[in-house]
C-alpha cells in the first residue's frame, strides 16, 4: 500500500508546523454567483496547542475546520500538513491521514445510528484495519474513560445528549490521533456538560498533549484557549495569545 | 477495513432497516423461487422422460385422426393408452386396419377406442378412461402384465382389466378381482389388475372393443380412436411407420396438404414431448428472468433510498476515515446481504412450489418423482439472488462511495 508510506512520511515529518494555512480561499459556486467563505486565511498551528477559533454564525469557521480536518480542499491557497500540500494527496490518502491523525467531535454527535456505542467507538480502528481484539480493548477502556461503562451495548438512541457527546469523544480518540478537532462541541448541550466535556478535553491537552481546536461562537470557551482565533466574514481579524494559564 | 467489518456494517445496517424497504425484495423472492421451481421441474421432467424412454416400447407406433401429432397418448405398455388428440370430423376405421395389413414388418395391429366414462363402484363414483382394445391381439402387444388375475381373452365381453391405481387408489376400497364395478348401467367384471407402469395405463380401465363400444358414449363399432401398430423391431420402426403413412394417404385418397391422420412413433413421440418441455421450460424461465429484473431495480431503488438516507453517516464515516472503497464495499455487501435473504425466500418459495407439481395433476410425471429441491439448486439459486444483489447494489454503492465528505456532512 503506497498511501501507507506516505501517510507514515506525514505523520512522523516533525520538522514542519503541524498545520499552516497559506493565503487559504475557499469560494462556493452556487449557480452564477460565487461566494467567498474564506478570504485570504494565513494560519500556523503548532503540535501541542489548544485553540479557539471564534466568530459569529457564517463567518466560515465550519469552512475553516473543514480544511483543517482534510475533508475538503482550498479553492486558493495551500494547505500544509506537517509541511505537506493537502491537495497533492489521493482520495484515500487523504481518508487515512483523517483516520489516523485527526479526530473528529461534531455538534449533532454524528454516530452511527445502527452501531452499539462500543461499535461506533471502534469504527476508526477498523478503517485502520486495526486488529479487532485489540480495537474492542481500546474502545471498552476509552469507554471507561468518559464514564459509559455501563452503556456499551447501548445503541445511540438509547442515549441523551450529553452521553452521546462522550461516545463521539471516545471515538475521536479510538484510533490515537495527534490532532481533536472538533465544531461546536457544546452546541447542542446544557452548560454543565458542555463544561464536562470541554474540562475531559483540556485535561486530555494536558495529559497527553493533544492538539485541540474548537470551533464556536461561544465565549465562553476562550478560557480554555492557549490562542484564540477571531474570524469574521471569513477573514481572520486578530490572533490573540492567552498564556495566562 | 477488514472483509468481516464489512460484514458487519452490512448486517447492522440490514438489521436495522425499514419494512417498507423490505418489501421490495418480493421481486427478488419470486425470480428465484421461480428459477429454483423451473430448474427443479425440468430435470424432474428430463430424468422421468429417460426412464420412461428406457422401459417404452419402441417398437409402437400409432396412427390417430386428424392432423396433429398424437401427443404421449402411449403409456409405457404400450397397448392401453388415454384419450389422443383427435379431430372429430375424421375416422379410422376397420377399413384402415384392412388397408394396412399388407405392410411388411408389421407383427401386432388393432385398433382401439377410449373415452371418460363414470364408473361406479361399491356406491362410490369416479369418472376414469375406459379404453377399449382388441382383446386378441392387445394380450399379446401389450407390454402390460398383470399385477394378479390375467389379461384379456377373445372370448371376453363386459370384463375389464384395471390399472394399479384403479384399484388402490381411486376408490375408497381397494377394488379386487372379480369385484364389480358398474359402468353406463352395465355390469363389468375385473379380471385382472396391472403391475404400476407409472403411466396413464395406471388409471385406466382396459376392455374388449366390442363391449366398450356399448358403454362409451359417442363410439360406434369399427370406428377407432387410434390404430396401434407394432413393428416387428424397433430398428424398423421408423421405416414401417412412413409406409404406414404413404398406405394409408393412397387408401384414405389425401395428400399431405390435407392428410386428415397423424402417424408417430414412439421414439418421436418422446421427442415431440420433450420439445414441449423445452419450449415449456424457456417460457417459464422468461417469466423467472423478467422477475429477476424486476426484483433487481427494486433492490436497486431500496439502495439508492437507503444511501439517501444515510448521507450524513457516510459523511461520519469518510471523516473518521473510511475510503470509498469502504463506503463502497459496505454498500455493495448490504445490497448482496439483501438479494441473500430474497434467496432464501426465494429457495423456500421454490421448494414448496416443487412440492406442489403433483399436485397439478401433470401426467407426464410420475407419482415417484422427488419433491424436494436438490442443495445443487438450492446453491444455485442463492448464489442468482446474491449476484442479483450485487449487481443491483454497485450503482447506488458507487454513488455512496464517490460522496465528497464535506458535502455529505452538511446533508440534512
Ligand atoms: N456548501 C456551501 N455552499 C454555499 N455556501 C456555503 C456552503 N458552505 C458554507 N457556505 C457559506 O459560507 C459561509 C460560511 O459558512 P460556515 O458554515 O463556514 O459558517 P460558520 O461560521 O460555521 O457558521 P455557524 O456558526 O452558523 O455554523 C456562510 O455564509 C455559508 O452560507
Ligand atoms: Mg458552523
Amino acid at each position: 500500500m503506497s498511501e501507507n508510506i506516505i501517510v507514515n512520511s506525514v505523520q512522523n515529518n516533525e520538522s514542519y508546523p503541524l498545520i499552516k494555512l497559506d493565503n487559504v480561499w475557499k469560494i462556493y459556486q452556487m449557480g452564477e454567483v460565487e461566494f467567498a467563505a474564506l478570504k485570504g486565511v494565513d494560519l500556523q498551528i503548532s503540535k501541542g496547542e489548544f485553540i479557539v477559533i471564534l466568530g459569529p454564525s457564517g463567518s466560515g469557521k465550519s469552512t475553516m475546520m473543514n480544511l483543517l480536518g482534510c475533508l475538503d480542499l482550498p479553492s486558493k491557497g495551500t494547505v500544509f500538513l506537517k509541511g505537506k500540500d493537502i491537495s497533492q494527496l489521493s482520495e484515500s490518502e487523504l481518508a487515512t491521514i483523517r483516520g489516523r491523525m485527526i479526530g473528529f467531535i461534531f455538534q449533532q454527535f454524528n454516530l452511527i445510528p445502527t452501531l452499539n456505542t462500543l461499535e461506533n467507538v471502534m469504527l476508526p480502528l477498523e478503517f485502520q484495519n486495526a486488529d479487532p481484539f485489540m480495537s474492542k480493548k481500546k474502545a471498552t477502556e476509552l469507554l471507561d474513560l468518559v464514564g459509559l461503562s455501563q452503556k456499551v451495548n447501548n445503541l445511540p438512541s438509547q442515549l441523551s445528549g450529553g452521553q452521546r457527546q462522550r461516545v463521539a469523544i471516545a471515538r475521536s480518540l479510538a484510533a490515537d490521533p495527534d490532532i481533536i478537532l472538533a465544531d461546536e462541541p457544546t452546541g447542542n448541550l446544557d452548560s454543565k456538560t458542555g463544561t464536562y466535556i470541554l474540562d475531559f478535553l483540556y485535561e486530555l491537552h494536558k495529559k497527553e498533549g493533544k492538539t485541540i481546536i474548537i470551533v464556536t461562537h461561544d465565549t465562553t470557551l476562550v478560557r480554555y484557549a492557549e490562542r484564540v482565533v477571531h474570524i469574521k466574514d471569513g477573514i481572520v481579524e486578530s490572533i490573540e495569545d492567552i498564556k495566562n494559564n | 477495513m477488514r472483509n468481516s467489518s464489512y460484514f458487519k456494517m452490512a448486517l447492522t445496517i440490514l438489521l436495522h432497516s425499514k419494512v417498507r424497504s423490505w418489501l421490495t425484495i418480493i421481486g427478488i423472492v419470486i425470480g428465484v423461487g421461480a428459477v429454483v421451481g423451473i430448474i427443479s421441474l425440468s430435470e424432474n421432467m428430463q430424468k422421468d422422460m429417460e426412464d420412461r424412454l428406457s422401459e417404452m416400447d419402441l417398437t409402437a407406433i400409432i396412427i390417430s385422426p386428424g392432423s396433429s401429432r398424437a401427443m404421449m397418448a402411449m403409456g409405457p405398455g404400450g397397448g392401453g393408452g388415454g384419450p389422443s388428440s383427435s379431430s372429430e370430423d375424421t375416422n379410422l376405421t376397420k377399413k384402415d386396419i384392412i388397408a394396412l395389413r399388407s405392410i411388411d414388418g408389421i407383427k401386432y395391429i388393432y385398433g382401439q377406442i377410449s373415452g371418460r366414462e363414470e364408473v361406479y363402484f361399491l356406491g362410490e363414483k369416479a369418472e376414469l378412461t375406459i379404453t377399449g382394445v382388441d382383446p386378441q391381439v392387445w394380450q399379446y402387444a401389450s407390454t402390460s402384465t398383470a399385477k394378479s388375475g390375467r389379461l384379456l381373452e377373445p372370448s371376453d365381453n363386459y370384463v375389464a382389466v384395471i390399472g394399479s391405481g384403479v384399484a388402490e387408489d381411486v376408490f375408497d376400497h381397494e377394488v379386487g378381482l372379480n369385484q364389480v364395478l358398474t359402468i353406463s348401467g352395465k355390469s363389468v367384471r375385473v379380471v385382472g389388475i396391472l403391475e404400476s407402469e407409472g403411466g396413464s395405463t395406471d388409471n385406466s380401465i382396459i376392455m374388449p372393443i366390442d363391449a366398450a363400444v356399448t358403454l362409451i358414449e359417442d363410439a360406434q363399432p369399427d370406428v377407432f380412436d387410434s390404430i396401434i401398430v407394432k413393428a416387428e423391431s424397433m430398428e424398423i420402426a421408423e421405416t414401417v411407420s412412413d409406409d404406414i403413412k404413404n398406405k394409408l394417404m393412397i387408401s384414405r385418397h389425401v395428400t399431405e396438404k390435407d392428410i386428415d391422420f397423424s402417424v408417430s412413433t414412439s421414439a418421436s413421440m418422446v421427442e415431440t414431448a420433450s420439445e414441449m418441455m423445452q419450449s415449456m421450460t424457456l417460457f417459464l424461465a422468461a417469466i423467472a428472468g423478467v422477475s429477476l429484473i424486476v426484483g433487481a431495480v427494486g433492490i436497486a431503488n431500496t439502495m439508492f433510498t437507503s444511501v439517501m438516507e444515510k448521507t450524513r453517516e457516510i459523511g461520519t464515516m469518510k471523516a473518521i476515515g473510511a475510503t470509498n472503497r469502504d463506503i463502497l464495499m459496505i454498500f455493495i455487501m448490504n445490497s448482496a446481504l439483501v438479494g441473500l435473504v430474497g434467496g432464501i425466500l426465494g429457495v423456500i418459495a421454490g421448494s414448496l412450489m416443487t412440492s406442489l407439481f403433483p399436485l397439478l395433476g401433470m401426467q407426464m410425471m410420475r407419482s415417484s418423482m422427488s419433491i424436494s429441491l436438490s442443495p445443487r439448486i438450492t446453491v444455485f439459486g442463492l448464489f442468482i439472488a446474491v449476484a442479483v444483489g450485487v449487481i443491483s447494489g454497485v450503482v447506488p454503492a458507487y454513488k455512496a462511495s464517490k460522496m465528497r465528505p464535506v458535502d455529505a456532512l452538511r446533508y440534512e
